[in-house]
């Protein structure tokens, strides 16, 4: 547990250090903060969870890209593989170092949920609900992110690798229209991102919802363990 | 203490390594000398489990890295050729980090990162940022690293390389003392690197040990066959070399160079014979006037091909 921590400590530590954590929060905030008061007609959160889903997209390969591939790439890869340590200290402490960012950044947004008590009444139940949905979405997207990083060297094929197989993951429902039949349109639908989320917004935790985003995030880390330990033969 | 045993390592065809064993006592301080694509860096990885071996075991007080890996690891400081470093971090927090992953006790910390830090002399340069350091800060802050947990066993992969004489000698005595605690070992293409600093060398060549030497035998190997340089003026070329082959203690001579009457060849005495006064005599004989004698000896290239051919002809 406390290996995992100084990892964390120090993925967190370089993060905040260079100027990509800040540019991405500065990025986020400024386009949601538009977005939001273009679109605000109730007092709810919706169309702004919305947004920040559909950026999250977009901006999680860039967060995620450095994660192995730059250890990798520095040859620290060889420090830690060779410190009395495990593969799973490893990248847990790296993923959590990402959710931590993740967390600022939505901590950040709760300026909208102010404004939106300031002067309106809005219903709690789908704000915090919403709130949840996006951590584990976003947990998920990080998760896929963070595997792609394991993948190569490159920070740049990471994050086009991440995006594309994040979008891949959204849009496969659209796979429907191709491939027929109930069963196959129901287990596309299920592994379809984006559906697991509408529920959340709406003021609902679904268990399911929360099973798939977990599961989501727990095969991915899972594969990045197997990734690592599979480059060294 | 540590035992290399069979290892062989294969990435898809290509074999890095070929069933290399050897051993080393304690306190002990071994060099692998090597031309470069000899296979030393995959071995260290190895050897410190950044690698699995394809065959064969490393054992560490009798214990299998790859079964054992936490405990093993532990008892390890590995220096990698290029030293692992985080760039946006100062040394001292670095050395904080790489303490807490070792496994350095919360209680120890603070005193061990001080002591190593006095240690390298890393004094002046510890609140910098590593991305800011020169090569042999850097090289300096890696070895750091290596030493952090105090363990038994050194493995440092080219230490000197890429650092300027001054630095060269510092590292080579901060190793020497070092030497008194750990078992070391280290690898190199530089034969004086290894000669300056080790007990004991392996030599290996395309991933196969083609020696295993204590150092004065190494010498003696290398020096006993002495190549000589010598150009005579007026002499014909073929008079000179059958001249020469038929000296006693001449092992063998080549031609170098014929211009204008005057005859350059290249000769290498037999074992530990000193050939140069019956060179002399040999050239006031025949009444040749000697421009030039002078020892070239061996240099590593030769004495790799000289030992990988030796080899081949056993396997012959």
């Amino acid at each position: 547990m406390s290996k995992t921590y100084f990892i964390f400590k120090r993925e967190l530590k370089s993060l905040f250090v260079s100027p990509l954590a800040y540019v991405m929060i500065a990025v986020f905030l400024g386009l949601n903060s538009f977005f939001y008061v273009s679109f605000l007609q109730e007092a709810s959160m919706r169309g702004a969870f919305g947004m920040m889903s559909m950026l999250l997209i977009f901006l999680m390969p860039l967060i995620t890209m450095r994660t192995f591939a730059e250890e990798l790439k520095s040859g620290t890869d060889e420090l830690l593989m060779t410190s009395p340590l495990r593969l799973t200290h490893i990248v847990a402490g790296k993923y959590l170092a990402v959710l931590a960012l993740l967390l600022t950044i939505f901590l950040l947004t709760g300026q909208y949920v102010f404004i939106l008590v300031k002067y309106g009444s809005p219903d709690w139940g789908p704000i915090i609900t919403g709130y949840i949905g996006l951590i584990l979405f976003s947990g998920a997207l990080a998760s896929l992110g963070v595997f792609c990083s394991s993948l190569t060297r490159n920070q740049m094929v990471a994050a086009v690798i991440s995006l594309g197989a994040g979008l891949f993951i959204i849009g496969i429902e659209l796979l429907t229209g191709v491939i027929h039949g109930e069963l196959a349109a129901r287990v596309l639908e299920t592994l379809g991102i984006i559906n697991h989320y509408a529920d959340f917004d709406k003021g609902v935790i679904d268990s399911t919802h929360v099973i798939y985003y977990l599961a989501f995030i727990f095969l991915f880390l899972f594969l990045t363990v197997r990734r690592l330990d599979a480059r060294r033969w | 203490m540590i035992e290399v045993k069979n290892v062989s390592k294969r990435y898809g065809s290509l074999r890095a390594v070929t069933d290399v064993s050897f051993r080393l006592e304690k306190g002990e301080v071994l060099g692998l000398l090597g031309p470069n694509g000899a296979g030393k860096t995959t071995l260290m990885r190895i050897m410190t489990g950044y690698l699995p071996a394809s065959e064969g075991v490393v054992t560490i007080d009798g214990r299998n890295i790859n079964e054992a890996p936490l405990a093993v690891k532990k008892q390890i400081g590995y220096l990698p050729e290029n030293p692992p470093l985080y760039g946006d971090m100062s040394v001292k927090s670095y050395l904080q980090f790489t303490a807490e992953i070792k496994g350095v006790p919360r209680s120890q910390r603070k005193e061990r990162i001080s002591s190593v830090i006095e240690m390298i002399s890393l004094e002046t340069v510890a609140p910098r940022l590593i991305e800011n350091l020169s090569k042999g800060y850097r090289q300096r802050v890696g070895l750091a690293q290596a030493l952090i947990h105090n363990p038994d066993v050194l493995v440092l992969d080219e230490p000197t390389v890429g650092l300027d004489p001054h630095q060269i000698i510092e590292i080579r005595n901060l190793i020497k003392n070092l030497a008194k605690e750990h078992t070391i070992i280290l690898s190199s293409h530089i034969l004086p690197e290894v000669s300056a600093t080790c007990d004991r060398v392996v030599i290996l060549n395309e991933g196969k040990v083609v020696a295993v030497d204590t150092q004065q035998d190494l010498s003696s190997r290398i020096q006993g066959e002495e190549l000589l340089t010598v150009e005579f003026q007026d002499a014909g070329e073929e008079d000179v070399i059958s001249a020469l082959n038929g000296m006693g203690n001449v092992a063998k001579s080549t031609l170098l160079q014929s211009v204008g009457g005057s005859v350059k060849a290249s000769v290498s005495s037999s074992r530990g014979k000193d050939i140069r006064a019956d060179l002399f005599r040999l050239a006031v004989d025949r009444g040749w006037t000697m421009l030039e004698l002078s020892h070239q000896g061996l240099s590593l290239e030769d004495v790799f091909l000289k030992l990988t051919c030796e080899e081949a002809q056993i396997d012959e």
